[in-house]
């Protein structure tokens, strides 16, 4: 054999052919078809760019690219900073940190549909009221005739809040690891050199975490951008489409009207936009730093 | 008028004695060094006089006023570290300005001084660069920088050599010597290198289990140790340690090492004897106070056998065996010894040091 070493990295090319490039390239190749599946069980002709085209002049998806950065964007901030203070706050050596932390992943850990059932009965208004909006009447807030899930203007805030809940433990915990792992060496010359404490976490703290805070700013805002379980949960999509979401869309044109052409190619719409959301942030993010 | 002074001080870490009782007087302008093995409790007494640890008691001084209750950034002290602690997303100008920012000096100012210290350190050139592209000395002047900038009254160092590689260790020793003498700022030096003490303190402070044993000028801790562990602990090769068993013989003391018999001169035994806590003494001395010779001379004391024998540059290192002990002379190249051969060896009872057995203290 000429080449032996193709020989041994045989196996795991197939693998990762299997398991990555194969659903790639049949979602691509059902893109440029045109094929619903309640009415045909086979693809029912090739249609070039049509599914995309149709795609883009949809007003929905211009609607769900909008609710779905409205949500993604504010709400990794939101956790970001709730996770930063968190873990600053954190940030001493005290006992029992260890199963503080275990207790305290417990909310990522929920599966985010029942989390979105939870908090739809937590917003519930009406027999019965959810502790929300109770608590929110009687601080003086009051709430939406039709409650906090069923208002086109709160809604969506309702879906973040959900997400905040349940992501802001992460962000913490993972940002107190990284305030934990300042060297020991350069808080103690911060210390001798003069700093205040806010100058430490200001001027040595903060910079060891900023490529850390990118990553998990980054993750976050993806998983957030496909946000669809607490949306399923919590309002359909609804009221009318304010928290209808680019994947809570995907998955209505796909497993609801069974328009899969039209779905792959929507599922190579969003692919690409995050693509280019995230090369944009890393650019910004790390200015040509190696990470 | 002294600079730091540290008062019987103690520092426990849980049950770990680390620091117990030291007290250390530092004249302004001096430069001592906390010499000992890792463990000692040296890097713990900088800390304290630094303001990293507090005390469990004790007092700590500098210039006279007490500054056991005093955070680190108000007791006016620079500190360089043995990894440097550079802050690695600052440049090496930013990390030499970085003390003088956190205490609002004008910008100008800042400039002005971040140069002169560079320019002093030869690292002009290396200012705009961060700390992972400068090599270990690069990076070690930039520490060094930026403990020199904020003109401290006391300079506080952590074995600040111990990364380098061994020439450049030698080469910024005699540096750092030059720069505080320059500088004449007050200077506690952490180092287990027992070399390093001896080349660059004015005072050395040796140290072990958290007790300062000596604390007096470089010769005199070499020439008169105050315990077993100090004499053995400078020095390279080390002192000699013979172990030998004291007793009267028609009047005069004799020590008796098993392979020779010494016998102590009427002043000296009486001085030895009056002090000695049990018969048991050990004879120390210095490989380069050994006298080798092939013939037996007037000074020859006892023969011993050639065990190993080490060229090292201009001076022969030979094991003796001697009974069942092996001890250490350093001799010319020129003496001519081969393995197995006996030889004649004698001593200065001058250059000399006779220890307790029991108590380790010196008694002679």
């Amino acid at each position: 054999m000429k080449r032996p070493y193709l020989f041994f990295i045989f196996p795991s090319f197939i693998f990762l052919f299997i398991l990555i490039a194969y659903p790639l390239i049949f979602s691509l190749y059902y893109s440029f078809q045109f094929w619903n599946l309640a009415t045909s069980h086979e693809p029912q002709g090739f249609i070039g760019l049509t599914n995309y085209l149709t795609l883009l002049n949809d007003p929905r998806v211009l609607n769900a690219i909008i609710v779905t950065i409205m949500l993604a964007v504010p709400t990794t901030m939101i956790e970001l900073l709730l996770g930063l203070g968190i873990a600053v706050l954190l940030d001493r050596d005290f006992k029992g940190i260890g199963i503080f932390r275990a207790i305290f992943i417990i909310p990522t850990a929920v599966a985010p549909v029942i989390a979105g059932l939870i908090f739809r009965f937590m917003f519930y208004q009406g027999l019965g009221t959810g502790i929300i909006p109770y608590i929110l009447h009687i601080i003086g807030i009051g709430t939406p005739e039709r409650g906090i899930l069923g208002d086109q203007q709160t809604a969506l805030i309702g879906i973040a809040v959900t997400m905040i809940w349940r992501w802001t433990p992460f962000f913490a915990i993972t940002l107190l690891a990284g305030l934990q792992s300042v060297p020991n060496e350069l808080l103690d010359a911060a210390k001798v050199d003069g700093a205040s404490r806010y100058q430490i976490f200001r001027h040595v703290k903060l910079p060891h975490l900023r490529k850390l805070i990118a990553i998990v700013f980054i993750i976050c805002f993806m998983m957030h951008f496909n946000a669809y379980d607490e949306v399923f949960a919590e309002t359909r999509g609804g009221p009318g489409e304010a928290t209808t979401t680019l994947s809570y869309l995907l998955y209505w044109e796909g497993l609801v009207y069974y328009n899969i052409g039209l779905s792959a190619a929507m599922t190579w719409l969003i692919a690409i936009l995050l693509i280019i959301i995230v090369n944009i942030y890393f650019k910004f993010a790390f200015k040509g730093e190696k990470i | 008028m002294s600079d730091v002074k540290v008062v019987d001080l103690i520092k426990k870490f849980d049950k770990v004695l680390a620091v117990n009782g030291v007290s250390i007087d530092i004249k302004s302008g001096d430069f001592v060094v906390l010499l000992g093995p890792s463990g000692c409790g040296k890097t713990t007494t900088l800390r304290c006089i630094a303001g990293l640890e507090s005390p469990d008691s004790g007092e700590i001084y500098i210039e006279d006023r007490l500054v056991n209750d005093l955070p680190p950034k108000d007791r006016d002290v620079a500190m360089v570290f043995q990894n440097y602690a550079l802050y690695p997303h600052m440049t090496a100008f930013d990390n030499i300005a970085f003390p003088l920012k956190m205490r609002k000096v004008p910008k100008d100012e800042i400039e002005r001084r971040v140069k002169e210290v560079a320019k002093l350190l030869n690292i002009e050139h290396l200012l705009s660069r961060k700390p992972r592209q400068l090599s270990g000395g690069e990076q070690q002047r930039v520490a060094l920088g930026r403990a020199l900038v904020r003109k401290p009254k006391v300079f506080l160092m952590d074995e600040p050599l111990s990364n380098l590689d061994a020439k450049l260790r030698i080469f910024m020793r005699a540096e750092l010597k030059r720069l505080q003498k320059e500088l004449k700022v007050t200077t506690v030096y952490v180092t287990h290198d027992q070399a390093e003490a001896m080349a660059m303190a004015d005072k050395i402070a040796v140290m072990n289990n958290g007790k300062l044993l000596q604390y007096d000028e470089p010769s005199a801790i070499y020439h008169r140790p105050a315990s077993i562990f100090v004499a053995a602990f400078l020095g390279s090769p080390p002192m000699n340690m013979i172990k030998t068993s004291m007793s009267r013989k028609n009047g005069d003391l004799v020590l008796d090492a098993g392979a020779f018999m010494y016998k102590l001169p009427k002043e000296i035994g009486d001085l030895v004897s009056n002090q000695a806590s049990s018969s048991e003494v050990y004879l120390g001395v210095r490989p380069e106070d050994l006298l080798v010779s092939v013939e037996k001379s007037p000074n020859s004391v006892f023969s011993a056998e050639v065990y190993v024998v080490e060229p090292q540059g201009p001076n022969l290192v030979l094991d003796l065996r001697v009974g069942d002990q092996i001890i250490k002379a350093l001799t010319p190249l020129t003496l001519d010894v081969k393995l197995g051969q006996q030889v004649w060896v004698g001593f200065d009872l001058k250059k000399a040091h006779i220890f307790d057995g029991r108590t380790e203290a010196t008694l002679y």
